[in-house]
């Protein structure tokens, strides 16, 4: 059921390793500091109680764990124009002015990513599925849509295609190598109903840092250990680096630290962004 | 209106006479743009020498030696390279550009850096080897994490709030290079004040690196491996190019631009043999 205009949709159903609802709710802060009165959504397994959400919806399709369940966001989010953000990501600035351009759209997919000095990355270490099979260099962690003939058929083909990935992967050139990531299966649906019906590739957003090992030239997978970072209000600093854009911290225990530093930071405020003390 | 100079900094060491650089890259400067120029030494480097240029005596701190051709030895010579953060308070001009003595200045263009009325301080973000082999590959960031090289060779600075900052961060950062070292992971102990402008730069624009303003186009630079010789207005860059497993020996004439000429033993002898064959061209 539709209850806002727009909002931001974050999934988060926890594994039993990771804690995504934790994710979530750093990224739900993070937009908070920045945008008080932003509308924000979770998307779950379980109802989650807490007042950084405004909606708390639960899939609304029988799930069978894991991510690919991704395709339920298009019936489960509670708002006519939604930007889905990924678990474990933080919008460190505003992201809001990025609706005027994106409602001109049905559906817009993140194209390319970018490392912390905030500059699109040319490392193709994980995309080589993506290189040998020509398709879209596509990430589905911020993904905008608006209620449409489009989004349905998009969202519908991503269903099929993550239900039927073993017939799928066959007719991909290293197609084995991959268990039906959410960027594998967006990209290949994108090339089918069209790419250019999905992407905005010439614009500089939407948009991501990644915070993966090859693309910011670490030397171990946990970039929190081996790089310098400072947190102040909802921006964040790598390596001396303000992060201009949504970052995907991709460390899920970084959550943790996160949360504690926005609890501190929205204690002397309401999330309405009236301050209190 | 507001004044306009250059200024050279050169202390001689065992193996360079960067003040006979100086005086030769300022004459230049006055060929080629008529204006004024003011050498920064010392009295050791300077002895009973007479330049004809404005000149400052200061002393400059060394951080270290450094072999001055990398293929070579015997070629160690102390750097005295770390009191450009001086430049800021030294400089007689209202508007300065600091200019390595080991840049051959071939046409007036860095004129067009002075009353540009919006940058305060302005470097090369990017180098360019003039042999087109690559040479300077790498060169356009330094550390494990790949943080931006501005080039410290060419700066031009106008008297302001933030050209004081960011000579004042330089002075810092020097002060604290082994803190700086560690954060960004460069590998060399040796102060570079390309590292430390490019650092003091991106904390004056807010640590964005796209924010950055730098001086348009590309520093062109003769890599350590050439040898050049000077005509004029004309630079030939000899050098070697690899092709088919072997060494082919090629040269370019690079015409009316100027060049950042790493070989500084090539440069010393060009010097020398300009002096002897081509003084004719010289209005002095």
């Amino acid at each position: 059921m539709i209850k806002n205009e727009r909002g931001y949709l974050i999934l988060a159903s926890n594994t039993e390793t990771v804690d995504y609802i934790d994710c979530a709710k750093a990224c739900a802060k993070s937009i908070r500091i920045h945008t008080p009165k932003a509308k924000i959504a979770i998307l779950s397994n379980v109802a989650v109680d807490d007042p950084v959400f405004d909606h708390s919806e639960i899939f609304p399709f029988p799930i069978d764990g894991g991510f690919s369940n991704d395709w339920q966001c298009y019936w489960g989010s509670p708002f006519r124009q939604t930007i889905k953000i990924e678990a474990d990501m933080i919008i460190p600035h505003s992201i809001d002015h990025w609706w005027a351009m994106l409602e001109h759209r049905d559906v817009v997919i993140t194209t390319g990513a970018r490392n912390y000095m905030n500059q699109l990355t040319t490392e193709q270490h994980y995309r080589q599925l993506f290189r040998l099979n020509r398709l879209p260099d596509l990430y589905n962690a911020i993904t905008y849509w608006r209620i449409s003939q489009t989004a349905m058929d998009f969202f519908s083909l991503v269903r099929d295609l993550f239900n039927n990935w073993p017939e799928v992967q066959k007719q991909l050139t290293m197609g084995n190598t991959d268990i039906g990531t959410t960027d594998v299966v967006y990209a290949v649906a994108a090339k089918l109903l069209g790419v250019e019906n999905f992407t905005l590739p010439n614009t500089s957003y939407p948009t991501l840092i990644h915070m993966k090992e090859r693309i910011n030239w670490l030397q171990q997978e946990d970039w929190t250990k081996e790089m310098v970072w400072e947190l102040n209000g909802s921006n964040i600093r790598i390596q001396t680096i303000d992060q201009q854009y949504p970052f995907h911290y991709h460390i899920k225990e970084f959550s943790k630290v996160l949360n504690e530093h926005y609890d501190r930071e929205l204690s002397h405020r309401t999330y309405y962004g009236e301050t209190t003390s | 209106m507001s004044s306009h100079g250059f200024m050279i900094f050169a202390y001689n060491n065992e193996q360079h006479d960067y003040l006979k650089q100086a005086i030769f890259l300022a004459d230049r400067i006055t060929k080629y743009m008529d204006l004024p120029v003011t050498i920064v030494t010392n009295k050791k480097t300077l002895g009973e020498q007479t330049t004809g240029y404005n000149v400052i005596i200061t002393d400059s701190e060394s951080k270290g030696s450094r072999r001055m051709d990398r293929n070579k030895k015997d070629t160690v010579g102390v750097w005295y390279n770390a009191n450009r953060n001086d430049a800021y308070e030294l400089t007689p001009y209202d508007e300065t550009i600091v200019i390595d003595s080991d840049v051959v200045v071939c046409s007036p263009d860095l004129t067009w850096l002075f009353n540009n009325n919006v940058d305060s301080f302005l470097c090369y973000r990017d180098a360019f080897d003039v042999t087109n082999r690559g040479g300077l590959d790498g060169d356009d960031t330094f550390g494990q994490f790949k943080m931006p090289h501005f080039w410290a060779t060419i700066i031009y600075f106008r008297k302001d709030a933030s050209a004081k900052r960011i000579f004042e961060n330089i002075a810092m950062i020097k002060e604290y290079w082994a803190f700086f070292k560690e954060l960004y992971k460069f590998s060399t102990g040796l102060y570079r004040n390309d590292y430390a402008v490019s650092i003091a730069l991106l904390m004056e624009y807010g640590h964005r690196v796209d924010a950055v303003p730098s001086v348009y186009g590309k520093l062109f630079t003769a890599t350590p491996d050439t040898e050049i010789k000077i005509s004029g207005n004309e630079i030939v860059v000899q050098f070697d190019k690899h092709e088919n497993n072997t060494s082919v020996p090629k040269e370019i004439l690079i015409s009316a631009q100027d060049v950042h000429c790493l070989n500084k033993f090539s440069l010393e002898k060009a010097i020398y043999l300009n002096s002897v064959h081509y003084k004719e061209e010289l209005p002095f």
